[in-house]
């Protein structure tokens, strides 16, 4: 048997793999991995639809009570349903994403699968940027697409009790006219966006310590931010870091978003109603230095994180 | 080009030197078994050469360095470094889905043939599989892989001895069709024997000593002495001695077979033999041998 004679009968597969596929597989991979990734953010979902059900059926009497009440004591509970079932939509993404990112990293190592990932053809930056890319892109977009589906599931229901309602004098259109639907999945999409990068350094922190850590990564991601905080209260009776640690985690929307005096003339008054509104203001948000420092943070924290998964052994 | 080129290569964990400044050339082609004790630092080279270690010294593999290059690396390299890496949520065909994936040399008709012969089911997620089935996966996996250079440690920990044997064979039949180097550690040195084209005996993190397999059989000899020729025999320097059935069993490295065959019956030894020899002399009181 010479090598020549058998050397033809092998096909050569040798076409190069793009970074790209790499990546998706990377992140199909942590798909597979972190089932809660899309579990949680649905089961939250379920008992969001199931409030937003039992609020369908205050919605005449919100309606109704426009007329009693004028225009901005029923813009609320109308809206409400909407902005709070987001809110904990969001809590959520963000509660699973900072959960995902201590975890990921230090899962691989603790299973000793990082052997398996590091026999293959794909870098630690590649490894790394999709792992990020979960908490960045894969959770924010699944997000919206819930709150989506929530917002119209909560439409229906409304369009639904008010039809089926005994009350006189509220009608659907009532409701369409009330809900300026465009203007707050816009809103939305932008406060979700604007979370997200907001909270890219802390998300970034947590994949760092989740490389570094050697057992206890969760302990490790909390106490350091922790024992800074005290030490500086205690000794310099300062607030410098935990005024940053605050404004990071609870300053993205007084970030992003604007409040301003705004007026209406409803049902057709003459006299003027004044109210605060409050509205998307990327200027605010793109010309803050807190944002950006934030930004360079977690790039460097990433790299830091690239680099540090080069050289880590299972634990 | 050489395969795998290192000079000096070093690497400490706190006190203890596990390579202590190896020099290794392994050409193209050539299967190699690294043959050492527990700790002899057989898998931390093998790691430094996979990249999975940082080392002090040179070292390229596949004219690369595996320290900064381990991602372009393993597109030509193929490894079973440690048992039990397989993570256990992953499902079997998202195994061989993911490696197909982003790996350019991966054969998915090669795996399917692999594992037509176990009773693997695809479904199944790797937590469910029993250890021997997971170590079967991970070596179809690899070997599925149409590498330059393969690195197996340990590959065959846990298999039964029908299994050991199939894996031995495609090993060999893959080699000759695709001329692939391969390296490769166990401690069933006998199963491997006449599988590979060079063997190096790694002790106390240095190669001890390496031998081309072709000329084992004309370097080294075992002489079961004549009771009147032992002290002849001791002269020659043997570098091992025991006793076995009242006679004195000698073995010779480098001594001409014409000289030895006037005292006594001369044989070739097993490689497990010389492996004693040369590296369990050092530091084992072995059953047997002489004080």
């Amino acid at each position: 048997m010479s090598q020549l004679e058998t050397g033809t009968s092998v096909v050569r597969i040798d076409h190069r793999i793009s970074l790209l596929r790499c990546f998706v597989w990377s992140l199909r991979k942590e798909l597979w991995e972190h089932r809660s990734i899309y579990w949680v953010p649905l089961v939250v979902a379920a008992f969001v639809v199931v409030g937003l059900l039992v609020a369908a059926f205050d919605v005449p009497a919100s309606l109704r009570g426009r007329r009693v009440w004028g225009d901005l004591t029923t813009r609320a509970p109308i809206h409400l349903p909407y902005s709070v079932s987001s809110m904990i939509l969001m809590a959520t993404m963000i509660l699973v994403g900072g959960f995902y990112c201590v975890e990921t990293l230090y899962a691989e190592r603790r299973d000793r699968s990082i052997v398996f990932w590091k026999s293959l053809p794909v870098s630690d930056a590649v490894a790394v940027v999709a792992k990020f890319f979960v908490p960045m892109v894969v959770l924010p977009a699944l997000t919206f697409l819930i709150a989506l589906c929530a917002h119209m599931f909560m439409l229906g229901a409304s369009a639904t009790t008010i039809s089926m309602s005994a009350m006189e004098g509220i009608s659907v259109s009532q409701l369409w006219a009330q809900l300026p639907l465009t203007e707050m999945l816009v809103a939305l999409l932008y406060f979700i966006v604007a979370t997200t990068l907001w909270y890219a350094p802390v998300f970034a922190w947590l994949m760092f310590i989740s490389v570094w850590a050697k057992r206890g990564a969760f302990v490790w991601a909390v106490v350091p931010p922790i024992a800074v905080i005290a030490l500086e209260r205690i000794a310099f009776k300062a607030s410098f870091f935990s005024d940053l640690i605050t404004s990071r985690l609870n300053g993205a929307a007084a970030a992003s978003f604007s409040a301003r005096a705004a007026q209406k003339f409803p049902n057709g008054s003459t006299e003027p109603f004044f109210y605060i509104e409050t509205v998307p203001d990327p200027a605010k948000l793109f010309s803050s230095g807190e944002f950006w420092i934030g930004l360079v943070v977690a790039a460097a924290l990433l790299i830091a994180t690239i680099r540090m998964r080069r050289l880590r052994d299972p634990i | 080009m050489h395969c795998i080129e290192a000079r000096g290569l070093t690497k400490k964990f706190g006190n203890t030197l596990a390579l202590n400044n190896v020099d290794l050339t392994v050409a193209p082609g050539r299967i190699v078994g690294l043959i050492g004790p527990n700790g002899a630092g057989k898998t931390t080279l093998l790691k430094a050469i996979l990249g999975l270690t940082s080392f002090d010294g040179e070292l390229t593999v596949l004219g690369r360095d595996p320290r900064t290059e381990r991602d372009v690396l393993m597109r030509d390299v193929c490894f079973i470094a440690d048992v039990s890496v397989l993570p256990t949520w992953l499902r079997v065909s998202q195994a061989i889905d993911y490696v197909e994936g982003v790996h350019p040399r991966f054969n998915r008709a090669t795996i399917d043939a692999f594992l037509a012969k176990t009773s693997i089911k695809r479904t199944a997620r790797i937590g469910e599989l029993s250890k021997g089935m997971v170590t079967q996966l991970h070596l179809a996996l690899v070997m599925s892989i149409e590498a330059k250079l393969m690195v197996l440690d340990e590959p065959t920990l846990g298999l039964d001895v029908i299994y050991r044997k199939q894996f031995y064979e495609s090993l060999l039949n893959d080699y000759h069709d695709k001329a692939r180097t391969i390296l490769i550690t166990t401690h069933q040195i006998d199963e491997i024997q006449h599988v590979l084209t060079d063997v190096m005996f790694v002790d106390g993190g240095r190669v001890v000593f390496s031998y081309e397999a072709d000329e084992f059989e004309s370097r080294f000899f075992e002489l079961s002495a004549m009771p009147s020729a032992v002290n002849a025999a001791r002269a020659l320097r043997p570098i091992y001695e025991r006793t076995s059935f009242g006679r004195s069993v000698f073995l010779f490295r480098d001594v001409e077979a014409e000289t030895l065959v006037a005292l006594g019956e001369i044989r070739t030894p097993s490689v497990e033999d010389v492996f004693l020899a040369v590296v369990g002399n050092q530091g084992y009181n072995i059953q047997g041998a002489q004080p």
